[in-house]
């Protein structure tokens, strides 16, 4: 189907605008015609007219910025994952996990999500899951001190980060453990690691995109 | 004078823009007319209703996952079979909420460690508890099989899938029904973890787009965006300064350009083709801090499954809630005492979007379930806390005439930009302190924005 309204995605130039410029209709009408086409169809996800759209269709297959991330809007905070727990309370929940085995122990949790589509690109907010979480001290005294980190299915650490939470009661983790994330399915283990005396409860934990524009 | 504005896109055909074509009037006052009718609906402003990502023209919806829940609890009958006996049991049953304009197929998947021969159904049942859809069987792949020295498989780790159709916005009920059994029969029985999650939607016909190469020709320096996104005084433009046989005015076409720069940053959040920065401080970030009348999202969290129930209410799946000794011990949830002081049914830590915090659209659905009639929910209360601040305790309402209840936390406290831990807690709202009889079984939850 051929295009019966103009689109463009291209500003003009400071030369092109100023007073005596030569008024180029190819280049002022396509721009300021073609980018008001353009911007209704990203912002309200609906052809402009009836020719079937004039714009790319984004990471979803449709027509219209779906925030995820530019140039298809800015993206919102959420949750990925989640490991809900709870330390106490009715019976039996979701316990939170134990770590008692002194200095050097450690647990694992398997971590599973769908992300949803997104263009992919260095640093765009879909790119990287931090984790969030809370660890509490088991009892008695002294501060409980773990180190979480995030590892991809192979095994190797590649460029996740680990994070520390001090408490003497409870505590969120610290917020630099992050990995990356992919379009669609994603596994990843997540550790952590007894690094003093004192056992600590971990969870509840979560996965979470952090970024609006990027990283 | 009259400000510009399109009551629908009019646009201009490519004949206007060919070389050497005429500077019309018309191509000119319909694009500033077209840009401001965009301005409005993206900012709410100039009694314009703003668009929501709805769909249907106000906006592509966003389809975010709806569930990623890691549990990983034994799901194996215990005890001696007087009181609970092997039968089905929903080992999932969670509302899920649907955004506006979503209603649409989504992906279930649920791993577990099942016996041989054995295989999950998934049903959804509507606000009354009818069936909706369902009880289907679903497809299996196998991950991790596990096979007793001299025996035949005893048990695999397996994740099943279905694409589940929820044809209605707003809250949904969704089941998944296996048999549980004793150690004997499912030595490994385990629920592991279940997903949940928008299918791209089947195409209509009609919207082709057009693939386009990234970057830009421009040579020169592009006009910059404004700083700030104002468009009260950035997108109006009136018709005594685009008139017939008027002047191409330098000073109408660079604040023209300089409008679109800005919108362009705004929705689409990435940089001004040719240029290595932002410069509009403005963002969309849907909390009404920069347009009073922007469109408040629909916007689901997270949904986390609590417990099971026998999939034939009647009976609960305990044998008793003060000291449970048969049943499915690791998997029914269950407040032990009768109180008024609030116990904590779980706790999540997720991050939240920049919605508006001052009227909070927060929203915590608990789904329970009473085996032994409807009446037992009556005076239980739920509620939701957090730093931030405690919403206000609500009573259950009953789902059409079922043994199902649903308890609607809402307007809850949250920080905008950072994670939150949530604490979903329960209470009696008499008292006594006592153990109480089996009355209700929580089943699991649901936090989602709804303005």
């Amino acid at each position: 189907m051929t295009i019966q309204r103009i689109v463009s995605t291209e500003p003009l130039t400071d030369a092109e605008c100023r007073s005596l410029a030569p008024a180029r209709a190819k280049r002022l009408a396509t721009s300021i015609a073609g980018r008001a086409r353009a911007l209704y169809e990203l912002a309200l996800g609906t052809p402009a007219y009836d020719d079937g759209g004039a714009t790319p269709l984004n990471p979803q297959g449709s027509l219209g910025v779906d925030r995820s991330g530019p140039p298809w809007g800015d993206a919102h905070l959420h949750p990925v994952w989640v490991y809900a727990s709870t330390l106490q309370g009715v019976y039996p929940g979701i316990r939170a996990i134990e770590v008692d085995g002194g200095i050097g122990h450690i647990v694992r949790l398997r971590a599973r999500w769908w992300c949803r589509p997104f263009q992919m690109g260095p640093g765009v907010p879909y790119s990287r899951a931090y984790l969030r979480g809370m660890i509490s001290r088991k009892g008695g005294a002294g501060t409980a001190t773990a180190t979480v980190r995030v590892y991809g299915p192979s095994g190797d650490s590649g460029p996740s980060t680990s994070t520390t939470g001090s408490t003497t009661g409870s505590d969120a983790l610290g917020t630099a453990a992050w990995t990356p994330m992919l379009p669609g399915w994603n596994e990843r283990i997540i550790e952590i690691e007894q690094t003093a005396s004192v056992a600590f409860y971990v969870g509840p934990l979560s996965l979470n995109q952090i970024a609006r524009r990027s990283h | 004078m009259a400000r510009i504005k399109s009551t629908t896109f009019v646009g201009s055909p490519p004949r206007d823009v060919a070389a050497d074509a005429s500077i019309f009037r018309r191509w000119l006052r319909d694009a500033v007319g077209d840009v401001a009718l965009v301005s409005d609906k993206v900012t709410g402003e100039n009694s314009t209703t703003a668009m929501r990502h709805t769909g249907a023209g106000d906006g592509c919806q966003l389809r975010l996952p709806l569930a990623a829940q890691h549990i990983d609890v034994p799901i194996i009958l215990e005890g001696g079979g007087v009181t609970v006996g092997e039968e089905d049991f929903y080992v999932l049953a969670v509302p899920v909420w649907i955004a506006e304009g979503e209603r649409n197929r989504c992906r279930l998947t649920v791993t577990m460690r099942t016996p041989a021969g054995l295989t999950p159904k998934a049903e959804v049942r509507d606000t009354s508890w009818g069936l909706d859809w369902g009880p289907y069987d679903g497809v299996e792949v196998a991950i991790d099989d596990e096979v007793a020295p001299g025996a035949g498989r005893v048990s695999r780790e397996q994740t099943w899938s279905w694409d589940v159709p929820f044809v209605t916005e707003g809250i949904n009920y969704l089941c998944v029904k296996r048999p549980i059994r004793y150690a004997d029969a499912d030595p490994d029985g385990r629920l592991i973890n279940w997903t949940l999650h928008h299918l791209p939607p089947l195409g209509v016909g009609g919207v082709e787009g057009v693939p386009q190469a990234g970057g830009s020709t421009v040579i020169g320096d592009v006009y910059p965006a404004s700083s700030t996104f104002t468009p009260s005084t950035d997108h109006d433009t009136y018709d005594e300064e685009v008139t017939v046989d008027g002047p191409l005015s330098s000073y109408v076409l660079t604040r023209l350009n300089r409008q679109i720069n800005t919108l362009w940053e705004y929705v689409t959040g990435a940089k001004l083709p040719g240029n290595n920065a932002y410069q509009c401080a403005t963002t969309w970030n849907n909390n009404r801090s920069s347009f009073t009348n922007e469109g408040l999202l629909d916007f689901p969290m997270t949904i986390v499954a609590l417990g099971s129930m026998i999939a034939v209410t009647g009976k609960p799946g305990v044998d008793s809630y003060t000291a449970p000794t048969e049943g499915l011990l690791d998997w029914v949830c269950f407040p032990q005492t009768q109180t008024t002081t609030n116990a904590n049914v779980t706790s999540v830590t997720i991050v939240c979007p920049s919605f508006s915090t001052s009227s909070s659209a927060l929203k915590c659905a608990v789904l329970l379930h009473t085996p032994n009639g409807a009446a037992d929910a009556a005076n239980w209360r739920f509620r939701v806390s957090s730093t931030a601040g405690t919403a206000t305790a609500v009573a259950p309402v009953q789902i059409g005439t079922s043994n199902l209840h649903l308890a609607t936390v809402t307007a809850i406290p949250f920080t905008a930009s950072d994670a939150n831990t949530f604490n979903v807690q329960v209470a009696h709202s008499v008292g006594g302190g006592g153990a109480v009889t089996e009355e209700i079984e929580i089943l699991g939850c649901v936090f989602y924005f709804e303005p």
